[in-house]
């Protein structure tokens, strides 16, 4: 182990690929990726290049097909489904496009939800959701239920819900693909101020230059690879003939 | 568990769809314990017991049996005839006289089916009459009927349903015209009623007054004697303690000098019982092995329709769960909670719900077989009714719930395609 304390996320030599009946499709091709504790990392890529299957790969919810994957001090592309699970809970904060909320359970609810797998008390499960919800500036809204709520704020939700287990990974994929202008700049505002303030490590799945432009580097996912762009202001045109659609 | 609020939820999510869910299983319950009961009370009547056994005297080849009154003595002591021959506990004899409260017509309003036999072995031979509690009021009430009974030689106990449908009450007097004994008319009191059950529909006269009616008619000058004089008897009731004492006693009446014209057996009530009900077989048999099984699968079927509907509307959020770090299996028990909630919840409600209406509202279920007329939802139903609820929610469900636990994540937020 190299890592020492300094990486959160190592990927090494990462190939992904899905069978579609015989044929092969290759999403991600001896992929690596180093990232350090507390960057908020940027991907972008066009539709379809593998954006999703990288995050799901780092959350441990599917295994590369080769290459291994490190998170802080564990290989966790060698955990098995269960563990996988309990680690989950503690370390990886997922916030989804869609929000993903239950729509049967209030904010609150919601919030809670990761925390009944711990063993915790009633009253130390209230006090941390309050706090989250405070942190995402929803604590006045936290009996509605997501029906009840903007999109803004259903993602409000779902990034306290996120936090709620103090993970130090957060994943987002395109949490403001699905919010109007000023919403997503709010969600963005929260996420640059948790990761200043909370110091957590995010890394953020965009289409859009604009938001990516807020984190402190940005990759590009492009033929299965991670390929450099330096300052985010001279991001070039995207060779590919897909048009970000942002849904 | 914490996670059993989150159930409950899921439940009111669809309310529409889980009250239909429940609605389908309580009715299908409702028919599995009606026809639970049925079945039940009839193999209750027909296992053989090992203690405490009521042996039936027949007359053997006939049917029905007619036997000479002249052989009660001798039955009713087992035809014990040496002293180490075993003698039953206790005994009775049986007459039957069917007769119409309206003259040469026989109705449902007008009909009265009488055992002749002896008073005082209503308490001690008459089956759940025997076990009645000491002190309760049913008892108390029976022995004041049964005290008239050996009193007034024109008393009467008839059965409450009977006592109804001829429109008379205790009290009152009714003449009763012979049809099982023609030409042999009776008045008689009526001096009580039996305790709601079994012998909703029977009634009870005191032997001597029926056998003094018969001797009296044929002692009236220019009367042949009665065709029933040498035929009256239908059964003779013993009971032993057990197995051995049965079978001495069914051996020494067969030894017997005395019964051979006609002939007579012996047999357990419980296997008389059964012979009896031979004839009812095919129905008996479609019920045990053909509705019951019949509803049990489409009740499983209905809950598996359900938590299916559900479970594929629900994919992305078993996803989602497991993104949060839900386990397998605790979705496979948030699934199975599910049904299980609305199962036993359904099948407790509507076994309650049909042990009260049918007891209660109905007085017993009505499904006449032979000699058994009314059947009761015994209380052990609401058990049977929470485990066929339960036990189908779980079957039904295991699909379901084995696929919401297998989602794959990286499939349901992937772009596939
Ligand atoms: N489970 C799977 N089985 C088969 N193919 C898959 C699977 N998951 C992803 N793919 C394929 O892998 C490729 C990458 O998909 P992915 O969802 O990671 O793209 P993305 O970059 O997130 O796209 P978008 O920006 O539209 O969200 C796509 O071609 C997709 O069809
Ligand atoms: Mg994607």
């Amino acid at each position: 182990m190299t890592s020492g304390n300094s990486w959160c996320v190592q990927l090494r030599g990462i190939h992904k690929y899905f069978f579609r009946g015989s044929e092969r499709l290759d999403v991600l091709n001896g992929l690596n990726l180093e990232v350090p504790e507390g960057e908020f990392l940027a991907l972008m890529g066009p539709s379809g290049s593998g954006k999703t299957t990288l995050l799901n790969l780092i959350a441990g919810l599917d295994k590369p097909s080769e290459g291994e994957v490190w998170v802080r001090d564990q290989c966790i592309s060698a955990m098995s489904e269960a563990q996988l699970a309990r680690w989950r809970t503690r370390n990886i904060g997922f916030v989804f496009q869609f929000y993903h909320l239950l729509p049967v359970l209030t904010a609150y609810e919601n919030v809670e939800l990761p925390l009944l797998l711990l063993p915790l008390s009633a009253s130390q499960r209230r006090q941390q959701v309050e706090t989250v919800l405070e942190l995402v500036g929803l604590k006045d809204r936290m009996h509605h239920r997501p029906g009840q709520l903007s999109g803004g704020q259903q993602q409000r939700v779902g990034i306290a819900r996120a936090l709620v287990t103090d993970p130090a990974l957060i994943l987002a994929d395109e949490p403001t693909g699905d919010l109007d202008a000023r919403s997503a700049e709010e969600i963005l505002d929260l996420m640059v101020e948790l990761q200043r303030s909370l110091q957590k490590t995010i890394i953020l799945v965009t289409h859009d230059p604009r938001a990516a432009s807020r984190t402190d580097r940005i990759l590009h996912l492009d033929k299965g690879r991670l390929v450099d762009h330096l300052p985010t202001e001279s991001a070039p045109p995207r060779r590919s003939p897909r048009v970000p659609s942002g849904g | 568990m914490k996670l059993f609020l989150l159930v409950l939820k899921n439940i009111r999510r669809n309310l529409l769809r889980s009250i239909l869910t429940g609605l389908g299983t309580m009715v299908l319950v409702v028919v599995v314990i009606m026809v639970w009961s049925i079945l039940w009370y009839l193999d209750e009547q027909t296992r053989e017991k090992t203690s405490n056994i009521k042996a039936i005297v027949t007359e053997r080849w006939q049917m029905p049996s007619r036997m000479p009154l002249s052989y009660a003595p001798e039955l009713c002591a087992g035809s014990a005839r040496r002293p180490e021959h075993v003698r039953p506990q206790d005994s009775m004899t049986w007459q039957f006289y069917v007769g119409s409260t309206e003259p040469g017509r026989l109705s449902r309003e007008s009909a009265l089916f009488i055992v002749a036999t002896q008073p005082e072995k209503v308490l001690t031979m008459f089956d759940e009459l025997d076990t009645l509690p000491p002190d309760s009021p049913d008892r108390r009430q029976l022995e004041k009927a049964i005290q008239a009974l050996k009193t007034n030689r024109q008393a009467l106990i008839v059965g409450r349903e009977r006592l109804e449908a001829i429109n008379k009450r205790v009290g009152e007097r009714v003449k009763v015209y012979g049809m099982s004994f023609k030409r042999i008319d009776l008045e008689f009191d009526i001096v009580g009623t039996f305790p709601e059950g079994r012998w909703n529909n029977l009634s009870v006269m005191n032997w001597e007054y029926l056998n003094a009616a018969v001797d009296a008619y044929n002692r009236q000058p220019g009367n042949r004697p009665h065709p029933m004089t040498e035929r009256s008897l239908a059964i003779v009731w013993l009971k032993v303690p057990d197995t051995r004492s049965f079978t001495a006693v069914a051996t020494q009446i067969a030894a017997s000098p005395s019964f051979t014209n006609p002939q007579v057996k012996v047999e357990t009530l419980a296997s008389g019982t059964a012979a009896f009900l031979e004839a009812f077989r095919d129905l008996i048999w479609g019920m045990r092995y053909f509705l019951m099984p019949a509803a049990v699968v489409t009740l499983c079927l209905v809950i598996a329709n359900a938590i299916s509907l559900s479970v594929r509307e629900r994919r992305k959020e078993f996803a989602v769960l497991k993104v949060l770090g839900f386990r397998p299996a605790h979705i496979l028990g948030l699934v199975l909670g599910e049904a299980m909630v609305l199962g036993v919840v359904s099948g407790l409600l509507s076994a309650a719900g049909v042990f009260m209406v049918i007891n209660f509202v109905f007085g017993g279920l009505k499904f006449p077989i032979g000699f058994f007329g009314t059947f009761y939802i015994p209380v052990r139903a609401i058990w049977w009714g929470l485990a066929v609820g339960s036990a189908t929610a779980l079957i039904g469900s295991l699909v379901p719930a084995w696929i919401a636990c297998r989602v794959r994540v990286a499939e349901i937020f992937a772009r596939v395609g």
